[in-house]
């Protein structure tokens, strides 16, 4: 097991450099001097010099790569243009809450999205099964950013206005009003934050902040863990040994969840392995809407304000990253299947 | 001799006949009910068009900047004829079914077109597809307004008669913008996916065939790209390479295509893989045909299947994407407008004019969705395990 | 570095309880007393919904609008303004001041009882060493502008630890003047010794030491900031704040900026739009709209370096095809016909009402003149391709604006479309908005399509003073050079008498619109939403948060007791 562990992490690391000459070139390519991408009209002379000795700029290409390469495997990520604070530090604030952001949506839509197709595997073509699926269709064929402004705009008009109407109709307290409400945007009350809240307040205001961009990126999520959960099941339950288990007197519930499912996760666990770079691309689009301050939208203003060392940096901490989950994924899959064998 | 041993009549209910009065009556009449509704759906666009274009001929066909005639209307008019016969010929097929052989009617295309026609949530795509198909075809004919005007009418204006779907923020219908719309959208997403399938076949094909070192590079890339989170890329790509005008969109097809042929091309390989063990390969080579030949007439038109079914998929996820970007600011620079952009440019205006981002993110959804299901059925009715239905 | 990464770890770990931020610090080193000012829920919160982050917090290097907010609440001002066609000031730090007889010699006696939150006293020092960075060329300020028309003995001169002297090079514009000499202090006991060319990245810049009514509490980049109010403020009572904290979250959508106004979870929002107006009118009487007017101006520029442009009249035939009228009725009116903007004939806002020149004409909307004059500039469409052409060069260009603006890419659109009916192929094209200030400082653009926020004094020469290569008017982006106006300017800036300097003024004005260095659009109001519950609140052309010591809330209607 070490060993295809030790093998795969291996393999990660050609793939990470492959990925970090891509950035290289694509940063060489694109236009521009490299006067504007490294420093602004205003950056004084001698800063300049500790730039350009720094990333070996007046060197040829091969050089910069072998500096890019040296900086980049140091975590030395350089200073940010825009923001004139080192890149290591605001991808340090910021990196956690994507973190926070992905892992809600691996561990709550995901299992979700897992139960649902095994429900909808076990009333196979049933209306419960029929609308699922409909459902979940609907879902994968929005756009995530639209799904977000609808419920956005669900939550914030709809939802908020019907709780002002009981509220003022008496039927709710003014207190359970507050305790309903969802925020719209952000990831924690900042007056919670200044005038200091209870511990529970505060992480119960953390999971508030955490339910709408939660849904909105895990709803297509679950949907499509719910599609392939559904026909892997529905495989697995045609198979031969099931119909041993339950002509052997075992309970439907046994069968199903004991021997079809545990075999059915396993290229769903793959699935979602691979689906953590879609995690960190719906993650840009989503924290836009919800002003998450998360990755995403880091590096959407890198690019909107042309900072070359923080794009740079976040490409490379997402491509990290996504080769992580991957191996991860790989990982897990080796240990749930008992079929791989660790050569 | 024949495999399948279920009887097949040669003639079809009488009820069928109806179809030939109006298409998709005879489908309905005999329980049909998907081809029925979906043949339906596409008369009525028809009819529309009709209804909507034929007395406006002259405008449409002369309407142009210098007085020149408009392709896409003289497109838009000789479809019409063509599509209505189509939809006509469908009917009559019905209720009129071809004679077959027995080997005809157990040769794989047959067998094909059976079980696709018998899949129904992969028929609602294939009407959805054909719906967004001959709407964008007949445009010239059901749009009242020109798209790019503005100010035809007060801005973010709701829906009502004469703008079907409101105005948006510039006072330019939203019915015909989403109309016109189409036609960027939809060649956006298929030109990128053909790109990529062009590319991805290729290189798939290349590496299976090539095998050893080519192999193991090309893999290589492959999932070194796979790896990256495509909306990143994409971002930074675009963000790095600021094009203007035609060459932003050309840009946008580019890092479209270049973002999606890794899919295609592991597919193609271990299609053209499993295909390279089989006898006619071995047995081409015995002949002496030369690789490429092996590889262009014989590997690769068999490991077309899973790519078709693939493109159909991603042509959804095409738009989806494209949507994001422009709803970034950094799609498709203006003044093309592409459904994305649409929604992109009714965001600020959710509260006040809701139709304006609804509509095109209706149009998005309803693409992907046929898209999706089209692409379900075709890989239903390609797989050797499912067939026989 | 290695530790760098290890510095990762327990930051994931800590992540559900932290989630990052940097907090300012107080003078005795811990967190603001939450005991104060929060006795039995009479003060309330102001939550502010903000585009963008903070900056630099310096006097001396901040950039944008948000730093100018908090700046502004942090510092005591040299003399608080109110503006009525101009700027009347009361005193402020400076208790009174003077000028020599010939006008030269600022001279300032300052308050002796302003000290920094940290205790120690404020003095002239601190002024004028703000004015030693500015003039430090390693620093890059952007102010470098104030120092331009001062001596170098002078800017200014220390007399004592509460008089001050500016010298000028010459007599001009006493507003001006007053203006030039209002930065704020920047502490030398804190920046003193501080490394001029990394200024902006320096760890204190933004933890800020204030001597004004606030502090900045808290700052989490990218998500919110803080500001209470500053407990070792040691002026007058009147300027002590009525509110418990002024917390803005950053929220760079728009649409969510909206919904969280609508909702109540925020009380004030600039810039909203002209659509939304109505409707907030309508169904949000809990929020007051207040106009902030012709404060800024959205214009054209043509880089007249570009052959195309060269030409007057051809730049005068480009602003006659463009309906300005037109897009300020599409762009900037209500539904209920409420009109925001005003036509645009220079760079001197209408708001300095004695100085603008409110009887120059606009230049209508006419294509066919536009036609006309285009044709006899040599433009015809001789390959009959619908765009014009001469000599074989096509009339086609790039008109670039910023992202993040609507209204300026819808007014691109427009105007693209408006272009083209007269045969002008224009391409569009967006640019972050500091890379879009860059390219205009550096002449790198062919058209652009951006604004102004006006200065409340009349200063024309940072926009139309000769300037042809090496760039010391920074914001002259077209390279306008007129000797007739640059003597104008020269007059105008050494009259010191408002009253006389007027009709000099009017004079350049028309003449810089006859000469059209800009397609000038319009002005336009600015519309910010505020909850109603607060009073006293002054949301003016001047600003919008500038005497947020003086917002109040009646005990009945306090919304965040805590």
């Amino acid at each position: 097991m070490l060993k295809y562990a030790v093998r795969k992490l291996l393999l990660a690391i050609p793939l990470i450099l492959g990925v970090i000459t891509f950035i290289f070139i694509l940063v060489e390519l694109s236009p521009g001097d490299v006067a504007d991408k490294f420093f602004t009209p205003e950056t004084p002379p001698e800063v300049r010099q500790a730039i350009v000795a720094k990333y070996q700029l007046d060197q040829p290409s091969i050089v910069r790569y072998g500096a890019m390469l040296k900086n980049l495997m140091f975590f030395d990520f350089g200073r940010s243009m825009a923001q004139e604070r080192p890149v290591f530090d605001i991808i340090l604030e910021t990196l956690p809450n994507t973190i926070i952001l992905s892992a809600v949506t691996l561990l709550i839509i995901y299992p979700t999205g897992i139960v649902v197709g095994s429900i909808q595997a076990v009333r196979h073509n049933t209306v419960v099964d029929t609308s699922l699926s409909i459902g979940s269709l609907l879902l994968n064929s929005m756009p995530s950013f639209w799904l977000a402004l609808m419920l956005q705009l669900l939550v914030g008009f709809y939802w908020a206005g019907w709780i002002d109407g009981q509220v003022a109709l008496g039927a709710m307290s003014a207190e359970m009003g507050g305790y309903l409400t969802l925020p719209l945007s952000g990831m924690q009350d900042p007056m919670l934050e200044v005038v200091g809240g209870t511990r529970t307040e505060v992480i119960i205001d953390r999971l508030k902040h955490l339910i709408l961009p939660g849904i909105a990126m895990g709803l297509a999520s679950a949907g499509s863990t719910a599609r392939y959960m559904r026909s892997a099941l529905l495989e697995t339950i045609r198979q031969d040994y099931i119909r041993t288990a339950r002509a052997k007197g075992l309970r439907e519930g046994t069968v199903i969840v004991k021997h079809a499912m545990r075999n059915a996760m396993l290229p769903v666990i793959t699935l979602i392995g691979l689906s953590v770079p879609f995690l960190f691309s719906g993650a840009v689009l989503i924290e836009t809407v919800f002003a998450w301050p998360g990755m995403g939208r880091l590096i959407l203003s890198a690019i909107y304000s042309q900072d070359t060392p923080l794009m740079i940096a976040c490409f490379f901490v997402f491509t990290v990253l996504t080769v992580s989950g991957n191996l991860l994924a790989d990982l897990a899959y080796a240990v749930v299947d008992p079929r791989i064998k660790y050569d | 001799m024949t495999a399948i041993t279920k009887t097949r009549s040669d003639t079809a209910p009488a009820l069928t006949r109806a179809g030939l009065a109006l298409p998709g009556l005879g489908h309905l009449l005999v329980g049909e009910w998907v081809s029925g509704l979906g043949l339906f759906l596409l008369d009525a666009v028809l009819v529309a068009a009709a209804v909507t274009g034929f007395p406006r001929v002259g405008d449409i066909l002369f309407g142009g900047a210098a007085g020149s005639m408009s392709p896409h209307a003289v497109l838009a008019l000789l479809a019409w004829p063509m599509l209505a016969g189509t939809l006509w010929f469908t009917a009559y097929r019905r209720a009129f079914p071809r004679k077959l052989s027995d080997d005809e009617f157990n040769s794989n295309r047959e067998i094909f077109l059976r079980t696709l026609t018998r899949h129904r949530t992969g028929m609602l795509g294939f009407y959805g597809v054909a719906f967004i198909l001959l709407v964008t075809a007949l445009t010239p004919l059901l749009a009242p307004f020109d798209p790019d005007i503005v100010d035809v009418g007060t801005k973010n204006l709701a829906p009502g008669a004469p703008f079907y779907m409101g105005t948006d923020g510039f006072g330019r219908d939203v019915y015909s913008r989403l109309l016109y719309g189409s036609r960027i959208s939809l060649s956006i997403g298929f030109m990128a996916v053909t790109i990529a399938a062009t590319m991805g076949t290729t290189i798939g094909a290349l590496a299976a065939f090539g095998g050893g070192l080519i192999d193991r590079s090309l893999m290589f890339v492959t999932d070194g790209l796979l790896a990256l989170p495509k909306l990143v890329l994409l971002l930074t790509i675009v963000g790095l390479f600021r094009l203007q005008g035609v060459w932003g969109i050309f840009l946008i097809i580019g890092i479209l295509a270049f973002t999606g042929w890794m899919g295609v091309s592991r597919i193609v390989r271990s299609q053209v893989l499993s295909l390279k063990q089989q006898e006619f390969v071995q047995a081409a080579q015995a002949l002496g045909l030369s690789s490429t030949r092996i590889l262009f007439r014989h590997l690769i038109p068999n490991a077309l299947a899973p790519v078709i079914v693939y493109c159909s998929l991603a042509i959804g996820a095409t738009m989806l994407a494209e949507a994001g970007l422009s709803f970034l600011g950094l799609g498709v620079p203006p003044p093309t407008s592409t459904w994305g952009v649409m929604v992109a440019d009714g965001k600020d205006a959710l509260r006040n004019a809701p139709h304006v981002a609804i509509f095109p993110g209706l149009a998005i959804m309803w693409s992907v969705l046929s898209f999706n299901l089209l692409g379900d059925g075709l890989r239903d009715a390609l797989d050797p395990k499912l067939r026989g239905h | 570095m290695i530790r760098s990464v290890l510095r990762l770890l327990p930051a994931l770990a800590l992540a559900a309880c932290s989630g990052g931020s940097a907090d300012a610090p107080s003078p005795d080193g811990n967190p603001a007393d939450p005991a104060k000012g929060s006795a039995s829920g009479t003060r309330d919160t102001l939550v502010v919904a903000y585009q963008s982050d903070i900056g630099y917090l310096n006097p001396v290097v901040y950039e944008t609008a948000a730093d100018a907010n908090v700046l502004q609440n942090i510092t005591f001002p040299l003399y608080w303004p109110e503006f009525d066609c101009s700027i009347k000031k009361t005193p402020g730090w400076a208790k009174s001041w003077d000028w020599s007889d010939d006008g030269t010699v600022l001279s300032m006696e300052l308050r002796d009882d302003l000290t920094w939150e940290d205790g120690k006293s404020l003095s002239t020092e601190d002024l004028s060493f703000a004015y030693e960075l500015v003039s430090d060329a390693t620093v890059g300020s952007p102010r470098m502008n104030h120092i331009e028309h001062m001596k170098p003995e002078g800017r200014p001169k220390v007399i004592d630890a509460t008089h001050i002297e500016w010298h000028f090079t010459h007599a001009f514009d006493r507003d001006t003047q007053m203006a030039h000499a209002a930065l704020g202090a920047v502490p030398k006991h804190v920046f003193g010794d501080a490394d001029r060319a990394t200024l902006r990245g320096n760890e204190n810049t933004n933890k800020p030491v204030s001597y004004g009514s606030f502090r900045l509490a808290s700052w989490k980049p990218n998500e919110s900031f803080v500001l209470e109010p500053n407990p070792n403020f040691s002026g007058p009572e009147e300027f002590k704040p009525k509110l418990n904290r002024v917390i803005f979250r950053i929220i760079p959508e728009y649409s969510t900026r909206l919904i969280e106004l609508e909702s109540g979870k925020v009380d004030l929002m600039e810039q909203i739009l002209v659509e939304d107006a109505d409707r907030l009118r309508e169904e949000h009487p809990e929020i007051r709209l207040v106009r902030r007017g012709w404060r800024s101006m959205d214009y054209v520029a043509w880089n007249l370096k570009n052959p195309l442009f060269e030409d007057k009249k051809v730049r005068t035939a480009l602003s006659l095809a463009m309906d300005i009228d037109g897009m300020i009725e599409k762009l900037l009116t209500s539904k209920s016909g409420e009109s925001y903007g005003r036509r645009s004939v220079g760079t001197i806002t209408p708001a300095l009402c004695g100085v603008h020149h409110n009887d120059l004409e606009a230049l209508p909307h006419n294509a066919e003149k536009a036609k006309k004059m285009l044709a006899k500039a040599g433009w015809t469409d001789s390959d009959g391709d619908g765009i014009l052409d001469k000599g074989g060069k096509k009339f086609s260009f790039t008109l670039s604006t910023n992202t993040g603006n609507k209204r300026r890419a819808n007014t691109a659109v427009l105007i693209q479309a408006q272009l083209k009916a007269v045969g002008i192929e224009v391409n569009l094209e967006q640019a972050e908005s500091n890379t879009f200030f860059q390219n205009l400082r550096k002449r790198d653009y062919e058209a652009a399509l951006a604004g102004w926020s006006a200065a409340l004094f009349v200063d024309p020469s940072s926009f139309w003073a000769c300037d042809k290569d090496d760039h010391k008017n920074e914001f002259n982006f077209t390279g306008y050079c007129s000797e007739e106006v640059d003597a104008l300017i020269k007059k105008g800036l050494s009259t010191p008498n408002p009253k006389d300097a007027a009709p000099i003024w009017k004079e350049l004005q028309e003449k810089v619109y006859e000469d059209q260095p800009y397609a000038f659009l319009w002005w336009q109001d600015e519309i910010v939403g505020v909850h109603d519950r607060f009073e006293n609140v002054t949301i003016d052309v001047l600003s919008t948060l500038n005497r947020l010591h003086e917002w109040e809330v009646p005990p009945d209607k306090v919304k965040y007791k805590r």
